[in-house]
This record gives structure tokens, C-alpha cells and sequence, in this order.
């Protein structure tokens, strides 16, 4: 402890609720007085209250990429006009697959196959 | 049971190489009665040993699971073996939907090369660090893989459209870019090649050089140090003398081995070019005769559309649910995490011009290639190049 008086200074513990002084001789006394606490810790709590939002969406999500995905549907028109027969189909998958159904549907009518004009452009 | 282990994953690669000349055999039949039947003859032991292959990597997998104690899923070897049997199930499953010889002829290669460069990597067992120790592991890891290995499946039957499509009697981008994929390939056996060369014949050398924070450090070179660490100096005296330096950013190690690769890749891809007398491409054509375009890039269009779904929940869905359990954020911007969204957007795109924008055939096709590219780049460039939460062992 040092003070302008005392350059070289007197020796003091200063614990709390107690003070030792070992010479005795001080000229000047510290004390501890008192504490405020304010509670601080280092650890960070975080509350995502909005998580099952996510976990909604991403459920929905997978539910109709599932359904684009996998489910498919396919169907064949068959009219007669006239003289002639119009066959026409449309699907949302496996486009090949249903090229050779209606080929084997077709097979032996004597009903021209229909031809897929993207596929005749090249 | 650990050296059962890896011997079975020898068996499994072999019976895929064994596999591959009779599903050649299966596609040069000519048409006919008589020999449609042996065509199927061809075809069904193609697939038959295919799938003794696969069953063998499968008891790989099960075996060095029971030795390590949990998944073989947790370093590059691991998980990229494992990506290479699910590209084997990826293909038998959409062989048996298609029955296309064919696939099998440019898959299994692919598998081939996928399995040999995985086998370049540290094989040992080791134990899980902590923040791999979840049940999620398996289930997250092991669902990405099968839908990048069913994504994959798509490249295959681009490169297939691609060869058959392409016009090869006279030079043109696509035939440029269609050489650049096969460099690519040829590179990786570049790679394997010059990797087990150098392992074989015991090559080691050490350098000094200063690291990335100003401290000294050395490293060891398993091949001739063409590319030199920032600063370096050399150990021992004889030792080859790198002939560039690199900046201390780059990790001049890794970079040497990719420059390494890439130089036996274009020496392989020159002698392969001057045997053939002809572009690659060109020389594979004559295979995809039979086949027919819209049927590839059906197979093409179809694998995306199983695998996008599989890919979509293990990759960011379990992947989600697992960070946010280990790391308390579903989404980190982490490298591999931004990589696989880039992927996961890509294919997205895919599908969507598809459907909105009529993109089929030939352009689909050079987007499956582009997919591949960018689940390729995730695979190895985002473990070994790019640090993140990802990167394990390499």
C-alpha cells in the first residue's frame, strides 16, 4: 500500500471480513467495505422457438418432392373419327416405358404406331 | 477379421473388373432370334457377378464394422468405398428397371476408379473422434451417399448420350468437352498410377519451410517434390530440389500431388489417343450402337429423379437434424454444407428446366455431367483443400 507520505510503502492484507496488519504500525488502514454482485456467466442460452417451423417445412418439402418423384400417372386415348383412330397418351414419368406399351398394345391392330416427332427431328 | 476384411474388398473389385467384359459382351450382339437369347446370357452374368461383387463389398462393410465397433463411415476411405458400393446398388437397381448392358459397361469402370483412388487414402481402422460418436452418423452419411451414388448413376447415362449423340467426325465444343471428361477419368488413374508407384518403391523426402502462421515446420513428400512448400529447404542432402515455390497459403503438398496426377493422367490420355488413332469418344461410340437416346436419357432423367429425394433427406435434412443436435445450428456455412447445397440447387435446376424449359436430351445430359462434376469437387476437393468441419482424415 502506497501513499504519497509513505514512498516505500506499509504492508496490509486485505482479505474479506478480515485485515491483517503484521508490523501493527500502519499509519493508514484499507478495509473491505462491501460488494455489489451482478450474476454474469459465459455460457449463452439460445432458444430456437422457431425450429419446428423448419422441421414442418422441410416435411412438406419432402412429402411433394416424394410425390413429383415417385408417383406417377399415365394415360392412353384411344377415338375413333371418322375412318381413322387417333391414339394419343400422356404420362409425367418413364416416357420410354410408355412408348413401348403402346407399341405392344398396338401390336398386330393394324393401327399405325404414333411416332414421336421430337425423337424424329434428329 | 480386419485382413478379412480388406480382402474382401479386393474380391468385390475384382469381380466388378470381371464383370465389365460381359456386359461388353451382352452389347455387341448383333439382333437377331438366335442370339437375343445369348445377349441375355451375356447380360445375366454381368449382373450375376455384379452382384456376388456387391454382396462381397457388403460383407467388407459388415466385417470392418464389427472390427472398428462403429460404421466404416468416418474418413475419406471409408466413406468413399462405401460411395462406390452404393453406386454398385444404384446400378443394379436401375439395371433391373432398364436392362441395359451398356450401363454397366461405363458404370463399373467409374465404380472401379471410384474404389482404387479410395484405396489410395490411409486405410487403417481407427477409433471415432467425439464429434462423430451419434447414431446419426450412420443414418446421415450413409443416405447421402446412396443419393449421390444414385445422382451418379445419371452421369453414366449422360456420358453414354453424350458419346452416341456427339457428331465425332469433326471437331466441335462438345467433342472437346466430351475429351475433357475422359481426361478426367484417365487423370484419376493418373493418379492411382503415380500414387502407388511412389508407395511401392518407399519414396519419402522431408523439407523445412516456413508454415502459414510465420512458424517452422516440415513436411514429408511421398512423390518428387515438383511443387516446393513456401520457403523450404531441404533435409537431407540428395533430396530432389522442387523446381517452384509456392506461397504459404497454398498446401504445396497436396497441390504437387494433384500436379503429379494431372501430368501422368495427360501422359496416360496422350499414349491412350495415339493407340486409338482417334478421339476417345470416338472410339466408344461404336458401343453405344444399339442402345437408343431417349431410353439413356430416361435412365439419365430417372436416376436424378430417385436420388434427388434420397439426397434431399440425407444431406440436408438428417444433416440438419444432426448439426442442429451437435452444434445447436441446423446450418453452419460450412464448406461441405455450402457444397451441398450448391449440389442440391444444381439438381434442383436440373429438374426444373427439364420440366419448364423442355431440356431434355443432349443438354440434360451435360448437366448430369455438371452435377457430377460438383458432387466430385464436394467429395474431394472440400475434404482435402478446403478445411472445414468436414474434413477428416486425409
Amino acid at each position: 500500500m502506497l501513499t504519497p507520505d509513505k514512498p516505500d510503502g506499509e504492508i496490509s492484507f486485505v482479505a474479506i471480513q478480515q485485515t491483517v496488519e503484521p508490523f501493527g504500525d500502519n499509519e493508514y488502514q484499507m478495509k473491505f467495505a462491501g460488494i455489489e454482485t451482478k450474476d454474469v456467466s459465459g455460457l449463452t442460452v439460445r432458444k430456437d422457438l422457431t425450429l419446428w417451423i423448419f422441421a414442418l417445412g422441410g416435411f412438406i418439402f419432402m412429402v411433394g418432392v416424394a410425390q413429383g418423384s415417385y408417383w406417377n400417372h399415365r394415360r392412353i386415348w384411344i377415338r375413333r373419327n371418322e375412318n381413322e383412330i387417333w391414339v394419343a397418351a400422356h404420362t409425367n414419368k418413364n416416357w420410354y416405358g410408355l412408348k413401348k406399351e403402346i407399341s405392344f398394345v398396338l401390336e398386330g391392330s393394324g393401327i399405325g404406331e404414333p411416332k414421336d416427332q421430337l425423337q424424329e427431328e434428329k | 477379421m480386419a485382413s478379412l476384411s480388406s480382402n474382401l474388398l479386393l474380391v468385390a473389385f475384382i469381380l466388378y473388373l470381371v464383370a465389365i467384359p460381359f456386359f461388353g459382351g451382352a452389347i455387341r450382339q448383333k439382333k437377331g432370334l438366335e442370339e437375343i437369347k445369348s445377349y441375355d446370357k451375356w447380360a445375366k452374368i454381368g449382373i450375376t457377378i455384379t452382384i456376388i461383387g456387391f454382396i462381397s463389398q457388403l460383407g467388407f462393410f459388415i466385417t470392418r464394422w464389427a472390427v472398428a465397433g462403429h460404421a466404416p463411415l468416418s474418413n475419406l476411405f471409408e466413406y468413399t468405398t462405401f460411395f462406390g458400393m452404393c453406386f454398385v446398388l444404384a446400378f443394379i437397381i436401375i439395371y433391373f428397371i432398364y436392362r441395359t448392358s451398356i450401363l454397366g459397361l461405363f458404370v463399373l469402370p467409374i465404380v472401379l476408379l471410384i474404389i482404387a483412388y479410395a484405396s489410395m487414402f490411409p486405410r487403417e481402422i481407427s477409433p471415432l473422434i467425439p464429434a462423430l460418436q451419434s447414431y446419426w452418423l450412420q443414418i446421415h452419411v450413409s443416405t447421402v451417399a446412396l443419393g449421390e451414388a444414385i445422382l451418379a448413376i445419371s452421369f453414366g447415362a449422360a456420358l453414354i448420350y453424350l458419346v452416341k449423340a456427339i457428331d465425332h467426325t469433326k471437331r466441335s465444343k462438345s467433342t472437346f468437352w466430351l475429351e475433357v471428361i475422359m481426361y478426367s477419368i484417365v487423370s484419376v488413374m493418373g493418379f492411382v498410377a503415380v500414387t502407388s508407384t511412389f508407395a511401392i518403391t518407399d519414396y519419402k523426402a522431408t523439407y523445412n519451410y516456413i508454415n502459414k502462421s510465420d512458424k517452422e515446420d516440415t513436411v514429408e513428400y511421398r512423390m518428387p517434390a515438383l511443387i516446393g512448400p513456401h520457403e523450404w529447404e531441404v533435409v537431407d542432402k540428395g533430396t530432389f530440389e522442387p523446381l517452384v515455390e509456392m506461397p504459404a497459403i497454398i498446401n504445396a503438398k497436396k497441390l504437387n500431388t494433384v500436379v503429379w496426377s494431372l501430368m501422368v493422367g495427360l501422359g496416360l490420355y496422350i499414349v491412350i489417343r495415339l493407340a486409338l488413332r482417334k478421339r476417345i469418344g470416338a472410339a466408344l461410340q461404336p458401343l453405344t450402337k444399339n442402345i437408343k437416346l431417349d431410353l439413356v436419357d430416361e435412365i439419365s432423367y430417372r436416376s436424378v429423379l430417385i436420388g434427388f429425394p434420397v439426397f434431399t433427406l440425407g444431406g440436408l435434412v438428417f444433416a440438419m437434424i444432426w448439426a442442429q443436435i451437435a452444434w445447436t445450428r441446423f446450418w453452419g456455412w460450412d464448406p461441405k454444407e455450402v457444397w451441398a447445397l450448391i449440389t442440391w440447387l444444381f439438381y434442383a435446376a436440373f429438374l426444373h428446366l427439364r420440366l419448364a424449359k423442355g431440356w431434355h436430351g443432349e443438354k440434360s445430359a451435360w448437366l448430369a455431367v455438371i452435377g457430377f462434376a460438383i458432387i466430385m469437387f464436394n467429395l474431394i476437393a472440400v475434404n482435402l483443400v478446403i478445411a472445414g468441419l468436414h474434413s477428416y482424415a486425409g
